[in-house]
């Protein structure tokens, strides 16, 4: 970290040398009482698949969804949520440099359209509407499931370009298990993990600490620099990051009960754009939250129940050397979601939805804390009146403090066109909305309580293919097309006072297609992977209502054309290695395209090895970023590294064995 | 042998000239015309400069970066001379940026600058004002550094110069001007103006007019002050119709006797006038006019930053309010210098 003026610097970043240390003496004595027990076989062959599959139920939905494969998860432990879906989704991720804030859009559409929840739970500031990805860390979870479009209205509340679901699901039956995870990485960066767990056929318990620090001072291309491109070091830009985690469920017969709490700290500098000298004016981040999520789930007969209820607690602290730019966020967001289902026929089942949300937020550009409550219910009716015919209807009503809301539905349907299952259409139309964040509404000066929710009608078709062999090979394949209107687009524009203020003034058509291929197979000892993603979006400003406007019929800024990404893995005995590139083409940074940041390739490559001796493996893994050192830009103007290397040691101990696992 | 020697001295003395750095040709056009700053977007660092010529009424963008092959920065958002120096202050980069007028050539970067706003120039010294800090920095205009710095007692915006006193205005958040004594360096006084004083001119009698909008929130009705620069009471105050005009970019012509700002569009007034105009002399129609230049001749120049995500437009109209001309510029183009050769 770098040294800092005691007046703007709070004292609060690293309690978490401590937390690691407690972690690595709880690991030591769990793992030291309980060895001598089964061991690995010596020629186990670990499955590491990487990238995103559907999972068998989710691929019946008349719509896209994907999950990241929890191996690509878990051999991302050091790292930020972000860093796996830029590489192994068709997501957009915009990044103000290394360590910056990150948020996630989906088919075209900005950040704030993405829903994140974790665990149910959302997680999207009530204040800007975004969730920050880099604050959020793998380790944290154990599933991400991606949605494309907002036409699944099972939420309390939509978000029109899709969903990106974060769980950290109970693991029953696996024995006790310990692990430790430490990396260290190019400019002092180092993190460390932990995780215990104990489980058996009913109870699951996990406990989970992080901790991570960097210097973050990494080379880079200035393309600004006097006299031409040059070499320089990034300044200004380190980070510190630590965290827990705790899961218990416990579950009998068909019914389950599960608590989930995290807790979450970070402290980051905030470089600015590197077009001129690079100052340090002292802006830093901090950024605390506690979570905590209680959920219920139950299936008697004809009837299933489930219920979540959560709360989030965020606070976001902004520091200037002039005391008087400081900023102080912070919100609390409580959530309930019940769930009936009812299977009325054989053929069809009744869903029920009631959800509330009660929003409080509170930042220095707002006159008093703002409140908004969100009540709403969704009903579903699923049906399959012909053996292959899957038909969905939903329809969702919002009541939403202060605002009049329409309704919302969605009408899909999916046709098994083999009787297997293997080949599948689906498509789905549908209209759905957005709610304005309070910034929108109530920041002073600009908010506008006038503003009325986006509002996004479209539809989607869709072709999944998947086979699965006995020999453990799977072949993959999913074809989409997309097309959606959306309309009272929420902008910022200057006002006639020249203060910027939050209106809805444009609609923007969104169309496109996206691809998804993978295959894992086992040859002779080799276990072999490689997907490939590809998302083509147009996203193009329909109309605007402000005067002289040229962006009619351009490109929206930093939604890519093209974003392709091929992941590719080979495993065999105790030796793994993998390699991700991902590319997207040029990025607009003006509503008229008149500037755009250039293509990005990036690629990544790994190695790693497996020890297994006993009860304890050995992970160890080397990674290197931007292999071929290529220049790159998120944003414009916050580069991104030039080629770095990270090295990870993971010990684990495991009461059971769960390397002889089976492609599902 | 000798004979190969005499052949090669021509040679060698062609080559000698041919690898004398030729003079490079202006990206810009001699003549009359003006700069104009584009701001870029916040935090995006895609600042630029552009001119606009009124000999070939033609715009040439991108210049600072044409030349020197890196952007202007962060928020560009004013611009003074000094001889055949420019000094563009930037804003967010915190930095003044020097350059040749004739080669628009970097010669050098002022570095450390807590949010400045705003430059006047006095004798080899620039004043540079700051959003955040209630001191002026000087600027050392030949050295291209800081050599000292004038506590306000405020934050500053707009600065005039007027018999050895530097006048600046307390514009965010304040209502008041300082004006301090260039040669002590001390405050000889505070005047109350309205609230925000955004913008401030010296007119050919001596007098300073300040625009105060009001407040951000409309807190009260926008004000047009009038201060003696010799007593330094204030001696007239002409209010706006309602606490929702927002009023900006008080400006006046190269004579100093008419008055011109943005209010619904540009309006004028004589100097002497008793009032506020009560017509708009040029019609924003459809436009959000966002900064007001007025040139020799009467000429005006307006901005309009469309969505301020995209390159904005310079509207150029002559002395009778009529549209000359319509330009692309850069993104957000703001702050304007006209330049006389």
């Amino acid at each position: 970290m770098v040294q800092r003026s005691p007046a703007y610097i709070v004292p609060a970043t690293v309690q978490r040398l401590p937390l690691s240390a407690a972690v690595l003496i709880l690991f030591v004595l769990f793992s030291l009482t309980a060895r001598a027990q089964d061991s690995f076989e010596e020629d186990t062959v670990n499955i590491s698949a990487i990238t995103v599959t559907a999972p068998a139920s989710a691929r019946l939905a008349p719509w896209s969804v994907v999950r990241v494969e929890p191996d690509l998860i878990s051999r991302n432990n050091g790292g930020d949520v972000a860093s796996v879906l830029q590489s192994a989704s068709l997501l957009y991720v915009k990044r103000y440099g290394n360590h910056g804030l990150a948020s996630v859009s989906v088919r075209g559409l900005s950040g704030s359209h993405t829903l994140v929840t974790w665990n149910g739970l959302p997680l999207n500031s009530p204040g800007n509407g975004y969730a920050d990805f880099t604050i959020i860390p793998v380790m944290a979870l154990s599933s991400v499931r991606i949605t494309s479009g907002g036409a699944d209205l099972e939420d309390i509340t939509g978000y029109i370009g899709g969903k990106v679901e974060l769980g950290s699901d109970p693991e029953f039956d696996a024995g006790r298990m310990a692990s430790v995870s430490l990396n260290a990485g190019s400019y002092s960066q180092y993190s460390s993990s932990g995780t215990i767990s104990f489980s058996g056929p009913k109870t699951s318990i996990r406990l989970g600490a992080w901790a991570g620090a960097g210097r973050n001072d990494f080379r880079f291309i200035n393309e600004d620099a006097p006299g031409g491109p040059a070499e320089e070091r990034r300044s200004n830009a380190s980070f510190s990051s630590g965290g827990m985690t705790g899961d218990m469920a416990y579950r009998h017969g068909k019914s389950q009960i599960s608590a989930h709490l995290w807790y979450n700290d970070s402290d980051r500098e905030l470089p600015g754009p590197v077009t001129t000298v690079q100052q340090d004016f002292g802006e830093r981040q901090t950024d605390r939250s506690l979570r905590g999520v209680v959920k219920f789930s139950s299936e008697q007969g004809k009837l299933s129940v489930g219920f979540m209820t959560g709360i989030t607690g965020d606070i976001n602290r902004y520091y200037h050397q002039v005391p008087d730019y400081n900023g102080d966020n912070s919100s609390v967001t409580f959530s309930a979601r019940l769930r009936m289902g009812y299977r009325i026929t054989e053929r069809t089942l009744l869903v029920l939805h009631a959800g509330e949300a009660a929003e409080r937020a509170g930042s220095m550009g707002y006159e008093e804390r703002e409140t908004r409550n969100i009540f709403s219910f969704s009903a579903g009716l699923r049906s399959n009146p012909l053996p292959r015919l899957n038909l969905l209807f939903q329809v969702r009503q919002m009541a939403v403090s202060d605002m009049k809301v329409s309704p919302e539905f969605t009408a899909g349907t999916t046709w098994m066109v083999t009787a297997s299952g293997e080949h599948l259409l689906r498509a789905n139309f549908s209209r759905n909305i957005k709610l304005p964040c309070f910034n929108d509404l109530y920041w002073i000066p600009g908010g506008n309580s006038s503003l009325v929710p986006e509002q996004s009608t479209g539809g989607e078709i869709s072709w999944s293919f998947v086979t699965i062999a006995s020999t453990a090979a799977r072949n993959t394949l999913d074809l989409a097309i997309h097309a959606s209107h959306v309309s009272d687009m929420i902008q910022w524009i200057p006002g006639p006072s020249a203060y910027w203020q939050a209106v809805n003034l444009r609609s923007v058509n969104v169309k496109g297609a996206e691809a998804r291929a993978g295959t894992e197979r086992l040859i002779n000892d080799y276990r072999l992977s490689g997907y490939l993603n590809y998302a083509f979006t147009r996203s193009v400003i329909a109309d605007s209502d402000i005067p002289n406007d040229r962006s009619a019929g351009r490109q929206l800024i930093y939604a890519p054309l093209h974003h392709a990404n091929l992941n590719f893995g080979i495993e065999r005995r105790w030796f793994n290695a993998g390699m991700a590139a991902a590319w997207e083409s040029r990025r607009y940074t003006t509503s008229d395209n008149s500037e755009w940041l250039p293509a990005a390739f990036m690629t990544d490559a790994s190695a790693g090895a497996t020890i297994t001796s006993g009860h304890i493996r050995i992970n160890t893994e080397l990674k290197v970023y931007n292999l071929f050192n290529i220049s790159s830009e998120s944003v414009r103007n916050y580069p991104m590294p030039l080629r770095t290397v990270n090295l990870k040691l993971t010990l684990t101990w495991s009461e059971k064995s769960k390397d002889h696992e089976e492609i599902p | 042998m000798k004979k190969s020697l005499n052949f090669l001295v021509p040679f060698i003395f062609f080559l000698l000239i041919s690898c004398e750095p030729a003079e490079k040709a202006p990206v810009y056009p001699s003549g009359e015309g003006f700069f104009i700053l584009n701001e870029g977007n916040y935090l995006a660092g895609n600042g630029s400069l552009s001119f606009y010529s009124t000999a070939t009424k033609e715009i040439y963008n991108d210049l600072f970066n044409s030349v020197n092959g890196r952007a202007l920065g962060d928020i560009p958002s004013f611009m003074a001379t000094e001889g055949n120096k420019g000094f563009i202050v930037v804003n967010n980069s915190g930095t003044i940026e020097v350059f040749d007028l004739t080669t628009l050539e970097t010669l050098g970067t002022v570095t450390g600058l807590d949010s400045p706003r705003q430059m006047v120039t006095r004798e080899g010294k620039g004043y540079v004002s700051s959003l955040s800090s209630a001191l002026v920095t000087i600027i050392d205009l030949e050295k291209v550094q800081v050599s000292g710095s004038l506590d306000t007692g405020s934050p500053s915006e707009a600065m005039v110069i007027a018999g050895g006193r530097l006048f600046s205005a307390h514009w965010s958040g304040g209502s008041s001007i300082t004006v301090s004594d260039l040669a002590t360096g001390g405050i000889i006084s505070t005047i109350a103006t309205g609230l925000e004083p955004e913008s401030m001119v010296l007119d050919r009698y001596g007098k300073l007019w300040v625009l105060c909008t009001g407040g951000w929130m409309g807190e009260e009705i926008p004000r047009l002050v009038r201060i003696n620069t010799g007593t330094l009471e204030k001696e007239a105050e002409y209010l706006f119709r309602t606490v929702d005009d927002n009023p900006s970019s008080l400006t006046c012509n190269a004579a100093g006797d008419t008055l011109y700002y943005l209010d619904e569009g540009v309006r004028r007034m004589p100097a002497t006038a008793g009032a506020l105009p009560a017509e708009v002399f040029v019609a924003a129609g459809n436009r959000l006019f966002y900064k007001l230049m007025i040139g020799p001749g009467g000429l005006i120049a307006v901005t309009d930053a469309i969505d301020y995500q995209q390159r904005g437009d310079l509207l150029v109209y002559n002395s009778k309010g009529e549209l000359l001309d319509t330009e692309q510029a850069g993104i957000i183009p703001g702050y304007m210098l006209y330049m006389k050769n």
